[in-house]
């Protein structure tokens, strides 16, 4: 498995960087970052059971924290970390605050959840980094190699010949082109170290 | 199999979960996260106040009573109580508020005119009418976290932790 530590060593100069332009006043950098990990703040909503009004809430403290506490960052590769247990910590409060009271039930599903609940967020850790990464050497692809992928990866898959026509390209480019674009994703800097890390157990 | 090496099925599939993942997350979380940007510039504003902080929640007092035997009967209880109390202190001045169904009631401690706002994530600010003996009143409760600040006849302003109701 691909521990946390290394899952977080490939996009961290993008983070470091997007941290330093942010706290220049870079609204745009701000914007990537809170689009960067607002799949693992959801994901961690989702594994409490929030409903789509909470998981905002939460979210909303999540970026507020993240906004006072941008010029105290001094090691990207742990910013996923934190932001996971930040999340967390607002679900638990969350749930055992105003909801709690509403929803009884999900006290005591927290209480006996809370254990695995540690291990499933390095996991979800580890997933969203390598989810962003991906992404991240997606975005870097031309447009025309960006909308193949998303035709290849089509759930019902799409024919080739459905493929050619969407992107009018010829039907025997497109397995030479998919080759192609996945060796560029697969080289991207942010997605390099994931592929070379050495099988080791996920470290707590 | 994700160390080494991906293959290509497995690295198209991969690329699939990481834009399900993205799609699952709800666009007003994105949006809300980028406006909060804002709130920088009030958050350098509010440093300069004397910051009042949480000393009392009826809620948390509750959770503090409350065993692991006893945690079913939460749900029971709440229908009950309508009412949450809570208390913001600083050295010169408490707020205190009672969240009811329609309303947030709220009181300053030692009695006082005073300018109090609300401010929110997204930077609005809204002004309260408090009246002389320091009542005020929220109306609607507040559907997201806020601050409130008192800016007391003294000259001095106080602002409190985030609330969230």
């Amino acid at each position: 498995m691909t521990t946390v530590a290394t899952a977080a060593q490939g996009g961290s100069h993008l983070v470091a960087d997007l941290v330093a332009r942010a706290l220049q006043g870079d609204d745009r950098a701000w914007g990537a970052l809170v689009a960067r990990y607002a799949p693992l703040v959801t994901s961690v909503c989702r594994r409490h059971r929030l409903d789509e009004a909470d998981t905002l809430d939460v979210a909303q403290g999540v970026w507020l924290s993240l906004l006072e506490h941008l010029g105290s960052i001094r090691e990207p590769a742990a910013l996923p970390g934190w932001i996971a247990t930040t999340t967390r910590r607002e679900c638990l409060h969350l749930l055992t605050g105003k909801g709690g009271r509403q929803r009884a039930e999900l006290v005591g599903e927290v209480d006996g959840a809370t254990i695995d609940l540690t291990e499933q967020l390095d996991d979800m850790i580890v997933q969203a980094e390598r989810h962003a990464a991906l992404l991240e050497a997606l975005a870097d692809l031309p447009p025309q190699h960006q909308q193949l992928v998303v035709l290849l990866i089509h759930d019902p898959p799409l024919a080739y010949a459905e493929i050619g026509r969407q992107l009018d390209m010829p039907i025997g480019s497109i397995g030479p082109t998919r080759q192609r674009c996945l060796e560029k994703i697969r080289n991207h800097p942010a997605v390099a170290p994931l592929l070379e890390s050495p099988a080791r157990p996920a470290h707590r | 199999m994700y160390d080494d090496q991906w293959t290509d099925d497995e690295l198209l599939s991969e690329l699939g979960e990481a834009l399900r993942a993205e799609r699952e997350v709800p666009g007003a979380l994105v949006d809300a996260g980028k406006a909060i940007f804002t709130w920088r510039s009030i958050d350098a504003e509010l440093t300069a106040l004397t910051q009042a902080h949480l000393t009392y929640d009826s809620f948390a007092d509750d959770a503090a009573l409350q065993g692991e035997e006893s945690s079913l009967l939460v749900g029971v209880r709440s229908e009950q109580a309508a009412l949450r109390s809570l208390t913001f202190a600083a050295d010169d001045l408490s707020i205190e508020l009672e969240v009811t169904d329609d309303g947030v009631l709220g009181q300053l401690v030692p009695p006082q005119s005073a300018t109090v706002e609300v401010l929110s994530p997204d930077s609005s600010r809204v002004d309260v009418p408090v009246d002389e003996v320091g009542w005020f009143t929220l109306r609607p409760v507040p559907t997201t976290r806020f601050r409130l600040t008192c800016h007391l006849g003294s000259g001095a302003s106080v602002v409190t932790d985030w609330i969230s109701l």
